[in-house]
């Protein structure tokens, strides 16, 4: 059978497809050209401020910049005075302080009952000690236990630990090893 | 028919072509002018916080120049001081001038001394001294010892042994360090007690200009031969 009609429907079809697609690329274009307005303004916006926020940080430079030269050699003095006086704090600070915490471990050791003599005393920069304590007898030197586990003489050490003891019949070591606490204004 | 179709199309093109070509123009407008732009905000950003850093490096020294404008404080006098405990060289016979001196205020005889060469800090000069003096002596030596030689003197360990008779080994660093001016920044004056604390250590070193200043009036101008060999 021969095909004699024509489809149409078929191509009006596609013919409205297409008109479709071109109604949202006009659409595309309003939008386009919305957007672009959008981009332009805010940009245009943002770089005000930015402007704005510039000039008013270079005028407080230009201010303080004027004020600093007129007082140029003062601020060369105070420059080379900070960097020494830094350096000769970071210095001052590797040292061991001896006399400070010596005299806070003699102190302390005056309030224990017995009191007992303090052989040999050593610290270093970090406050790490190592003390030795001598007692004349063996019984002065276990009742010097209830001393040491006082809170106000712990609270003198970081951490201090009993290292070492020693006894024979004239005398009593103990030796201990910690570190101090901190003390501000040493010297 | 297929022709009139196809026109029908052709038509359609030809009517929406302006806003095709300007939907491409506009996009690739649309694309340039944001990466531009966002170059420019990086770039303003970047200025900004640089001005910001500025500024605060400004205002710091600003502030510190009117703290010690207010504080009524001898700056001249301090470099002097800080100069005198670290100076800017090492200068051995200063060193034996300190000890020398130390000795002498505080009684601890200075029998020997040995210079670490290991040490490679160019700031630091460790020497290990050995002393001569009693307990008392030697406490008060550690009293003393950080100024009194009129150079700042540490020692990071040290110790005393009551059974220990008379003999002290004892380790000392001195200190040197070349002061470039400008290069670091000075830092914020945050401390309340700064210009107490400097004031209190001018109270502790202030012998150190007027002992100087003594040493300095020595009369060594007096008459000497050009030449030595000549018998006038």
């Amino acid at each position: 059978m021969n095909k004699k009609r024509i489809n149409l429907l078929q191509s009006r079809y596609d013919y409205q497809k297409f008109a479709k697609i071109f109604y949202y690329i006009r659409l595309l274009t309003f939008f386009l050209i919305f957007l672009f307005f959008l981009i332009f303004v805010s940009i245009n916006f943002t770089m005000l401020n930015y402007k704005k926020e510039i000039d008013n940080l270079s005028s407080q430079k230009a201010a303080l910049l004027q004020q600093a030269n007129n007082f140029i050699d003062d601020e060369a003095k105070i420059n080379y005075f900070q960097n020494k006086y830094q350096s000769f704090s970071q210095f001052l600070n590797e040292d061991a302080k001896f006399l400070p915490y010596y005299s806070l471990l003699v102190n302390s050791l005056k309030s224990a009952t017995p009191e007992p003599e303090l052989i040999s005393f050593k610290i270093d920069k970090e406050r790490n000690t190592e003390f030795v304590l001598s007692f004349s007898t063996f019984e002065q030197m276990t009742k010097f236990f209830t001393f040491i586990e006082n809170e106000a003489f712990l609270t003198k050490f970081e951490n201090i630990v009993l290292n070492n003891f020693s006894t024979n019949q004239s005398k009593s070591q103990l030796t201990f090893k910690g570190k101090f606490v901190s003390l501000k204004n040493e010297k | 028919m297929k022709n009139k179709i196809f026109v029908y199309y052709s038509v359609l093109i030809k009517e929406n072509l302006i806003y095709i070509l300007t939907n491409i123009v506009l996009i690739g407008v649309i694309f340039f002018l944001s990466i531009s732009s966002f170059k420019k905000i990086d770039e303003n950003k970047k200025n900004i916080e640089q001005l910001k850093s500025e500024i605060n490096t400004l205002t710091l020294k600003n502030n510190n120049l009117s703290l010690f404008r207010k504080s009524n404080f001898d700056i001249e006098k301090a470099i002097k001081i800080l100069n005198h405990l670290v100076p800017n060289q090492e200068d051995y016979f200063s060193i034996l001038y300190a000890l020398e001196n130390l000795s002498k205020k505080t009684g601890l005889q200075i029998i020997s001394y040995a210079i670490d060469l290991s040490n490679k800090d160019p700031n630091r000069l460790r020497l290990t001294i050995a002393a001569n003096g009693d307990t008392n002596t030697f406490l008060n030596f550690l009293n003393e010892y950080n100024f009194a030689g009129k150079r700042l003197i540490t020692s990071d360990n040290l110790s005393l042994n009551a059974e220990q008779q008379s003999g002290f080994k004892i380790d000392l660093t001195f200190y040197n360090q070349k002061n470039e001016n400008g290069i670091s920044p000075a830092s914020a004056i945050d401390d309340k007690n700064f210009f107490k604390k400097i004031n209190e250590l001018l109270a502790k070193t202030e012998f150190i200009l007027k002992e100087s200043s003594e040493e300095a009036s020595i009369i060594i101008d007096y008459p000497r031969k050009v030449n030595p060999f000549s018998l006038q």
